[in-house]
């Protein structure tokens, strides 16, 4: 985990992470990522939600754990999918 | 089918290079190339993907065909004089022009046959099996060698900028290079097995953009010092989409010109693009009760030599009057369905 030490990445920091590698990967504004959207909703499939996985590695400094992607479903909300990569950093 | 004929499968063959590369390999790859760092064993999770083959520099499409054809001759125990049809179906190609099923006639000393390419994307290899078909039942030719040689390999583009860039690119670090190859022959009816029944092809021309390689046309004349087109892109995302439109349709034309339910199918032979695609295909056909044959783990996306290549590594599994499905999707767009009883 992590190149090197362990970072410390708080839940809310991935969270917003999170929302910001949707707007940039989608193309849309932040402001249109609900947290109650389900990832077939916003058009997030394994394809995309490999591009997210690249992008928060980036932007938080970290490895996550890509078995993460095991329990993410289609149906998975915003707000559910930044708490399995919160807990796969 | 004009019932005047079968066409039987007297043998199927697949042969792949020796150099294994993993998944993990190809990420280093595109670390060493792009400087981007995909996150650990991204490809073979999303994919099912572990490992795939590639050729050494300097083995040509023919190279690969012309092996795997000369082993399902073997395995037919058909002398290459009896050829008279040699089918080239694959992305890849030795030239531009001429075919690359000329050079292939010239490895296998095939001299009698008439020979041609086929183009299709990864759906060619299923083409040339229609076409083969159809001008062995019209009496022009009575034994006919399919053959696809992929060099995919040649087509991945490694150097990905950023996530954005990932999104056209990320389908190519699938690809895996093989050849594969069929004899086909017109035989009274019944009198061998297996044969080849329904082959339904569909295309969709208005979704070109989708996926492909640019080069190799005379689009590029204008831009023939962008090395980028020589390497295969695809929208996955919008594959699939597109897909999911239109690909039902096609299963169940493939389906009812056999007058098979999905549940009579015992084995499926999925074009081996993704775990993800073949649970698409199983989800579809609704039918738990049949094998998906998967080579995918082992070889990656081998183009249009997929389904032949995982055929020929099933054949051992399948037994007499069993019903298999050939289905796959590929850039154009085209869906097929190929059925066979054994």
């Amino acid at each position: 985990v992590g190149h090197g030490a362990k970072p410390t990445v708080d839940r809310s920091s991935v969270h917003e992470a999170l929302r910001e590698a949707m707007a940039y990967v989608l193309e849309v504004p932040k402001d249109e990522i609900s947290d109650a959207s389900a990832m077939d909703e916003v058009g997030v499939d394994s394809l995309i939600a490999s591009q997210l996985v690249v992008e928060l590695e980036i932007r938080l400094d970290v490895e996550i754990d890509v078995a993460v992607f095991d329990q993410i479903s289609p149906q998975s909300t915003v707000s559910e999918v930044a708490a399995l990569l919160a807990d796969a950093v | 089918l004009d019932g005047s004929w079968d066409v039987a499968v007297l043998a199927t063959a697949y042969r792949v290079p020796d150099r294994v590369v993993t998944s993990d390999e190809v990420q280093d790859r595109v670390l060493a190339d792009g400087g981007l760092r995909l996150p650990k064993g991204l490809v073979e999770q999303v994919t099912g993907i572990v490992e795939r083959r590639q050729v050494q520099p300097g083995t040509l499409p023919s190279d690969l065909a012309a092996i795997a054809g000369q082993d399902a001759l073997q395995r037919a125990g058909v002398d290459t004089t009896e050829v008279d049809l040699l089918i080239h179906a694959a992305n890849a190609r030795d030239l531009g022009e001429p075919a690359t099923a000329n050079m292939v006639q010239e490895l296998l000393g095939a001299r009698r046959a008439a020979v041609f390419d086929i183009a299709n994307g990864c759906n060619a290899f299923l083409t040339a099996m229609s076409v083969a078909r159809a001008m062995l039942c019209a009496d022009q030719y009575k034994t006919a060698l399919l053959v696809c040689g992929e060099v995919t390999s040649a087509s991945i583009d490694y150097c990905i900028a950023d996530s954005r860039d990932l999104k056209t690119k990320f389908a190519g670090l699938t690809l895996g290079d093989g050849g594969a190859a069929m004899v086909l022959r017109r035989v009274s009816p019944g009198a061998c097995s297996p044969t080849l029944g329904s082959i339904v092809l569909a295309s969709a021309g208005e979704h070109w953009r989708i996926s492909g390689v640019r080069g190799g046309g005379i689009l590029e004349y204008g831009d023939l010092d962008n090395p980028s087109n020589r390497y295969f892109y695809c929208d996955s995302s919008e594959l699939q989409r597109v897909s999911e439109e239109l690909f039902p349709g096609v299963l169940e034309r493939g389906l009812t010109g056999m007058g098979w339910s999905k549940d009579a199918v015992d084995h499926v032979i999925p074009h081996q693009v993704s775990l993800g695609v073949v649970d698409a295909l199983r989800s579809l056909m609704g039918n738990e009760r049949a094998t998906y044959h998967d080579t995918l783990t082992r070889f990656g996306n081998t183009g249009a030599a997929s389904m032949g290549i995982a055929l020929a590594s099933a054949q051992h599994t399948i037994s007499s009057g069993e019903r298999v499905l050939l289905a796959g999707v590929a850039s154009g767009w085209s869906g097929g369905v190929g059925c066979l009883t054994w």
